[in-house]
């Protein structure tokens, strides 16, 4: 449960806000590389944390990230035309470059100067991986650029998509730290999805519908503990390492590709669900690249030419009755992604948490919530920026492992929770 | 819109959600393992969450037998009226009583979870020693940097 205060300082990211002010603290993902293809190519609309913004790729190759509406009187520049060194109004020709400065009024002489008094909000654009990142807050809070393992390895050995979900970013990331509904609401997918299946942890899993969880502090965020009986006496221990705002990692399984999240807030009413899937030491085979494509694991397939899933609330998300009747799923609704997002999308825009009643499996989102609310109030308060800006708390991985009974996960499989290069992730 | 309103999840329709109130307090109990527990217990009683009940940590012959039958006495009340039970033990500390607590606790059907109190670096034998006390009891478990970590768990269930 929530103060009606801290749902709404939590859930509110636009300009202004202390959650925008500590979103703005960060690199976030904006789009995806693919939709920016080459120099020149058309522009993309892209909304982040409330602001409309306007992704460019000039005829030099140069990213930019600027307001998306024309100084003069406001028309979208995304009915722009690309030129030398910028891009043009077509409403009155007037022109910018990457950095939003305007650079041509043509009904005005270029002698008085007054294109040089108008400029575009702009964010820095930067490809890494597969994504372009952002950083809307103050240039001289600019952190170093991100160093997610995921996007740091060779390309063949990566793949990320997005989809546009329809509720507040929060709870879509609770989603992702609530190891608890796996052996509910996923239960069918642990033995059949092809990213998913044959490996022995799903056994653990299986065999263990109770899992204890164990909520430790970690340099970026938290540590996440779920373990299981496994032989011996030993546990068998899923790790996921949530690092402020919104990442996410799962656990591995088998030799399969490791999978994670970033949820980033579009408006207060929708945000985008980042989903990445990588291999620390092997390419992504043919077969399981060509699976993300299809929808499965944590991707979706979409609504033609958008990043809308082609499962979603207008269709009541393709619920099958009889599939959920036979126990094939327990939703009705098909794939792990849109299984997950159909019910929090069913939250309502915003879900009310003064209403909601938590229990002790949940532990791992009351300390989310409680870090966030720390450091959005101490970045407002003080100035503190907030963890999770450093690359060596963005170098961390997830774990699948077996430990004594008297380990603590943190120490005993401290290697394991931080990327070394040339070695697989720890996994079962 | 049908008769069907599984689609109405607009903020306009998120305003028809039924106000009335759908659960009624939490009452939780706490017990702190050793003398650290018991001070934070005790720096949360004074910030209106529930008073814990103290056990001896560790003493010798009949001095630890009297220091553990007072608090024992207050177990069975203390229990009778809890829908939760919260341990609370310092990280290096023995947390010799949970099971004997958590047995009391599991007799009246009363779930156990657990915090442990560790504000700064702890040695690896003695957080060790505590876990395997707490972990065959507790069904989640916390590694609490402050109290402020335990009063939001706190409220969020709340306390």
């Amino acid at each position: 449960m929530l103060r009606r205060e801290q749902n709404e300082l939590l859930t509110r990211t636009g300009p202004g806000t202390a959650m925008g002010r500590l979103f703005r603290a960060y690199w976030i993902p904006a789009l995806l590389a693919e939709e920016l293809p080459e120099p020149g190519c058309p522009p993309v609309r892209v909304k982040l944390l409330s602001e409309r913004l306007l992704a460019i790729r000039t005829l030099d190759g140069a990213y930019g990230l600027i307001d998306e509406f024309c100084a003069h009187r406001g028309v979208s520049l995304w009915f722009g035309r690309h030129e030398e060194g910028g891009i043009r109004c077509p409403y009155h020709g007037w022109k910018y470059d990457v950095t939003g400065q305007c650079t041509e009024v043509p009904s005005e002489p270029e002698e008085n100067g007054f294109c040089r008094r108008i400029k575009l909000t702009n964010y820095p654009l930067v490809k890494v991986g597969d994504i372009l990142w952002t950083y809307m807050g103050p240039p001289e809070e600019q952190p170093p650029l991100p160093e997610w393992e995921f996007c740091r390895v060779p390309p063949e050995q990566t793949f990320t998509s997005k989809r546009l979900q329809e509720c507040n970013w929060l709870q879509a990331m609770e989603g992702g730290i609530d190891s608890s509904h796996v052996s509910w609401l996923h239960r069918g997918a642990l033995n059949k999805d092809p990213l998913f299946k044959g490996a022995k942890g799903n056994q653990y899993n299986l065999n263990d519908a109770k899992p204890v969880f164990e909520v430790v502090d970690a340099p970026g965020g938290l540590f996440i503990g779920a373990r299981r009986n496994a032989e011996n006496g030993h546990y068998y221990w899923r790790v996921t390492p949530w690092v402020m705002p919104s990442f996410t990692m799962i656990a591995p399984r088998g030799d399969h590709t490791v999978h994670g999240h970033f949820w980033i807030p579009i408006d207060d009413e929708a945000c985008w669900a980042w989903s990445f899937d990588y291999h620390a030491t092997r390419a992504i085979r043919p077969e399981e690249r060509q699976a993300m494509k299809d929808g499965h694991g944590i991707h979706v397939t979409y609504v033609p030419g958008t990043w809308r899933p082609a499962a979603n609330k207008d269709n009541d998300y393709l619920i099958d009755r009889e599939a959920q009747r036979r126990g094939e799923t327990m939703s009705g609704v098909a794939g792990i992604a849109m299984q997950d997002a159909s019910l929090q999308e069913s939250m309502g825009p915003i879900v009310d948490r003064t209403k909601e009643n938590l229990v002790s499996t949940d532990n791992g989102i009351i300390m989310a919530r409680h870090r966030l609310l720390r450091a959005a109030k101490a970045l407002a308060e003080t100035g503190v920026l907030p963890p999770g800006r450093d690359p060596e708390h963005q170098r961390i991985r997830s774990a699948a492992l077996v430990l004594p009974p008297d380990a603590s996960f943190v120490t005993a499989a401290a290697d394991a929770l931080r990327v070394r290069e040339g070695v697989a992730h720890a996994s079962v | 819109m049908t008769s069907d309103s599984a689609r109405a999840s607009s903020a306009a329709e998120a305003a028809f959600r039924i106000p009335h109130p759908n659960a009624r307090r939490r009452r939780i109990a706490l017990v702190a393992l050793d003398a650290g527990a018991a001070a934070a217990a005790e720096r949360l009683a004074e910030q209106g969450f529930p008073r814990a009940l103290a056990l001896p940590a560790e003493a010798s012959g009949d001095a630890w037998l009297d220091a553990l039958l007072a608090p024992a006495r207050e177990m069975p009340g203390l229990l009778a009226d809890a829908d939760h039970l919260f341990l609370l033990a310092s990280a290096c500390g023995e947390a010799a009583m949970a099971g004997a607590v958590a047995e009391a606790a599991a007799a009246r059907g009363v779930p156990v979870s657990a915090f442990l109190l560790a504000p700064g670096a702890v040695q690896d034998d003695a957080l060790a020693r505590t876990l395997s006390r707490l972990r065959p009891v507790a069904k989640m478990l916390v590694v609490a940097r402050d109290d402020a970590d335990i009063a939001a768990v706190l409220t969020a269930l709340r306390a």
